[in-house]
């Protein structure tokens, strides 16, 4: 078996929900042996909680939220691979305890909830280095450890509209939008696990741990940098599929019901070779081989251009450009990506075990390929609490030890006892 | 003690686009060494150098010609780290070579759409990225234009995969002094971001699709939106008897915690009433203080003054040596160091202005662009 960059690297996680989950496995992904540490009594909220959600419908079609709803829910499912999973009861000192024998054990810690909790708990970054001097925080509230929002909730449909992302999303003059999905979130996620990755590269180097932490607030508004490229922002409202550097950028109505295609005309040979295809008088005119001439009549072009798409199929329109050179795709929904030939090809799409006998479903591969220490899937999402064995093995408990614990409800899995 | 996590670390970065100008910006934000080598033709994303260079070195280096090549081949030996986008395959190819004569380098290679597969020499741009993703059917309202989100985000995001695989390298390296190849293509990228969407799509046969209606969960309030995210019956709750709100009992049906998600604009014209009467920021901090999640629609412009981002120094500017460009402010970095302000002044470097400092104690006579 090939050896992974961070198979030497241990990770004890606090982290929940979308964001901090997603970082954590992106690091489990290159081969960090995670253990998520969940509440023995209140399940990661992406779980849908013990008793079957009524408010979030992430169960499978195919058998729905069965007996143990907590461990069939898609969100917690999709963030959480490559992790063990335990519970321990970190208000009590025996948890508490217990949590910091294992983070003796650690490199890193992690957590996204608002400061207050891991400070209120005893679990500061100062009672971590005192029992592990080298160790390294990763501390992930929405807003950042420091100024007047710190304390505030925040998940990815709160920071959207507050990072400037919504406000520049939507329809060109219609209104304000913000993601399809939670996707604030999944940036949180890539710098939580860059700011780990960038801290262990400085102790490898020094010796030294630190405390990084992730603004998912600043993560997003790290996206929109491009508008402020000519100083100080104006606000156009939302751009639909507009670019400041090429014009025409959009996405086309084509034949069939909700089937579009997506062109973009980087310089002038792509305009020469769209106006080719497309054919219509209009668009022939020499002043627009100029990007300023088109942004000018955008609209016009644009509707030029719908006037040839919309009476053919995205897959031809897709193909003819394609064809020509010309940066075109048909918009994929997600069963088509689950079946688009360059992921095929790549083999990046690997059918995964899924827990609670849900049928193996294909999962996204590992977000960056390292060509001599590959990482790789090596078992799906945990079941609430389900690796307690994996507790006996760090700190040395016995299996009499690991059911006393469980009796006294400071470990165990699925709902507590009455 | 300032901490600087990858002091000492020398990366080169020799891109056209945003995926390695970005992933440059993120190293330089970490405290590496970052020269953009650049040919001399002129640069693609010069417009967006404010935003990317900032505190990179800069040389231009003719590496298509052997004198040049020979020269970056002594980079290559003074570098940690390579990052390249290049489209051109002869051009990509020159670079894997001469990266793969160092045992200890590692080369990060960023794509749009991978190194080998069907798609592979296709032209492409962030909007088919976005497109090819499903990020663009499920941003938007039903049967409506579907969205990408705004600006190059795909690049970026493959910027962030590259920056990750490049640090995972360098974990590595630490302990088998063996540097190695790094691939990464946007398109995989972003489909990871997408994880939950993807395994959505074969738990619920197909799902996920664009939402009914543009407002989604914004709320209309005196002076702008709102958003208020309800993920629990106790918030569902604790909002009615903070504001005073008491539903019809004819109306209870639709306010259920089943049935609220496909009930929303009921829910404004509940909640109107008492949202227009106060401001956003009104709103916001009243919502939060009872851990409500709920946040203010800001137009970008706004960001910069925002009391939140003042006081962490989230914006930073351009130092007065670096004439001709907008000072700014510019986002900062998406993660830091604990208690540090990341740097508030960077200095934009004048293209190839370091090209004899870092070049010449390499160079033969007469191979200097």
């Amino acid at each position: 078996m090939q050896r992974m960059s961070l198979e030497h690297i241990r990770i004890i996680d606090l982290t929940q929900a979308w964001a901090g989950s997603y970082a954590l496995q992106l690091l489990a992904d290159f081969g960090a042996e995670v253990i998520k540490v969940e509440a023995r009594s209140r399940p990661d909220p992406w779980r849908g909680g013990f008793e079957a959600s009524r408010g979030l419908p992430c169960y499978p079609a195919d058998g729905g939220p069965g007996v143990k709803p907590y461990n069939r829910s898609y969100l917690a499912n999709s963030v959480n691979r490559n992790k063990f999973g335990i519970t321990l009861d970190l208000t009590t000192p025996e948890g508490k305890a217990m949590f910091l024998d294992l983070v003796r054990t650690a490199d890193v810690v992690s957590e996204n909830f608002t400061p207050r909790v891991m400070h209120n708990l005893g679990l500061g970054y100062d009672e971590l280095k005192n029992v592990q001097p080298s160790i390294i925080l990763l501390s992930m509230p929405a807003f950042g450890l420091s100024g007047p929002y710190r304390e505030y909730p925040g998940i990815g449909g709160t920071i959207e509209p507050m990072s400037g992302n919504a406000w520049l999303l939507g329809e060109p003059g219609g209104t304000a939008q913000v993601s399809g999905v939670m996707y604030p979130d999944a940036i949180g996620g890539l710098n939580g696990a860059s700011a780990v990755l960038a801290a262990l590269v400085s102790r490898e180097a020094t010796g030294l741990g630190c405390h990084v932490e992730v603004s998912q607030h600043e993560g997003m508004i790290a996206m929109l940098g491009e508008f402020f490229a000519h100083g100080e922002m104006e606000s156009p409202g939302p751009l639909g599929n507009r670019d400041l550097a090429f014009v025409p950028n959009g996405i086309y109505r084509a034949l069939g019901e909700d089937e579009w295609v997506a062109i973009a005309v980087r310089n002038a040979t792509d305009w020469e070779r769209l106006v080719e295809c497309v054919g219509a008088p209009s668009l022939r005119a020499p002043e627009l081989h100029s990007l300023d001439a088109r942004r000018s009549c955008e609209n016009q072009i644009d509707s030029a251009i719908t006037a040839w798409t919309v009476g053919r199929a995205a897959s031809d329109i897709e193909s003819e450009l394609v064809g020509a050179g010309l940066p075109a795709a048909r918009v994929r929904s997600m069963r088509d990506v689950l079946a688009c030939p360059q992921l095929a090809a790549t083999g990046y799409l690997e059918l995964t075990p899924q827990p609670e006998g849900i049928a193996p479903a294909p999962t996204p591969g590992i977000i960056a390929n390292l060509k001599r220490t590959p990482g790789r899937i090596r078992m799906p999402a945990p079941g609430h609490g389900e690796h307690s064995s994996v507790l006996g093995q760090l700190l040395g408990l016995d299996a009499v030890s690991l059911a006393d614990l469980e009796t006294r409800g400071i470990i165990g899995a699925g709902p507590p006892p009455p | 003690m300032s901490i600087s996590l990858l002091k000492g670390v020398r990366a080169l970065e020799i891109g056209i686009g945003i995926k390695a100008g970005f992933c440059g910006k993120l190293l330089v934000d970490a405290g590496a060494e970052v020269i953009k080598v650049d040919l001399p033709d002129p640069s693609p994303n010069g417009e967006f150098s404010v935003w990317l260079d900032r505190g990179k070195a800069s040389v231009v280096l003719d590496w298509r010609i052997s004198e040049g090549r020979d020269l970056l081949r002594r980079l290559f030996e003074t570098a940690d780290v390579v990052i390249s986008d290049l489209e051109v395959p002869a051009e990509r190819a020159t670079l894997e070579r001469l990266a793969a004569k160092q045992s200890r380098l590692i080369h990060t290679s960023l794509t749009d759409l991978g190194h080998q597969g069907p798609f592979a020499k296709r032209a492409s741009s962030d909007l088919v990225v976005s497109a090819l993703s499903g990020m663009c059917y499920i941003n938007g309202v039903a049967g409506r234009l579907p969205l990408r989100e705004p600006g190059n985000q795909t690049a970026i995001v493959a910027a962030l995969a590259g920056f990750m695989g490049a640090m995972a390298a360098l974990i590595d390296r630490s302990q088998t002094k063996l540097g190695q190849p790094v691939e990464v293509s946007a398109l995989e990228a972003m489909v990871n971001v997408l994880s939950p969407s993807v395994l959505q799509c074969s738990y619920q046969a197909g799902a996920p699709f664009r939402r009914s209606t543009a407002d989604g969960f914004l709320f209309d309030c005196a002076d702008g939106k709102v958003s208020i995210i309800i993920s629990s019956q106790r918030s569902w709750e604790t909002i009615l008897e903070v504001w005073g709100i008491v539903p019809d009992p004819s109306e209870a049906h639709r306010f259920t915690e089943q049935s609220r998600r496909e009930n929303m604009d009921a829910i404004r014209q509940l909640f109107a009433p008492f949202l227009l009467s106060k401001t956003r920021r009104e709103v916001f901090e009243d919502l939060c203080l009872l851990r409500v999640p709920c946040g203010m629609l800001m137009s970008p412009g706004e960001l910069p003054l925002d009391e939140h981002l003042l006081a962490r120094g989230s914006f930073d500017t351009l130092s007065r040596s670096s004439p001709g460009a907008p000072a700014g402010p510019y986002p900062g970095p998406g993660f830091r160091v604990a208690g540090q302000v990341p740097a508030a002044e960077r200095r934009l470097p004048r293209r190839g202005e370091d090209t004899a400092r870092l070049l010449a104690p390499l160079a033969r006579p007469g191979t200097l662009a």
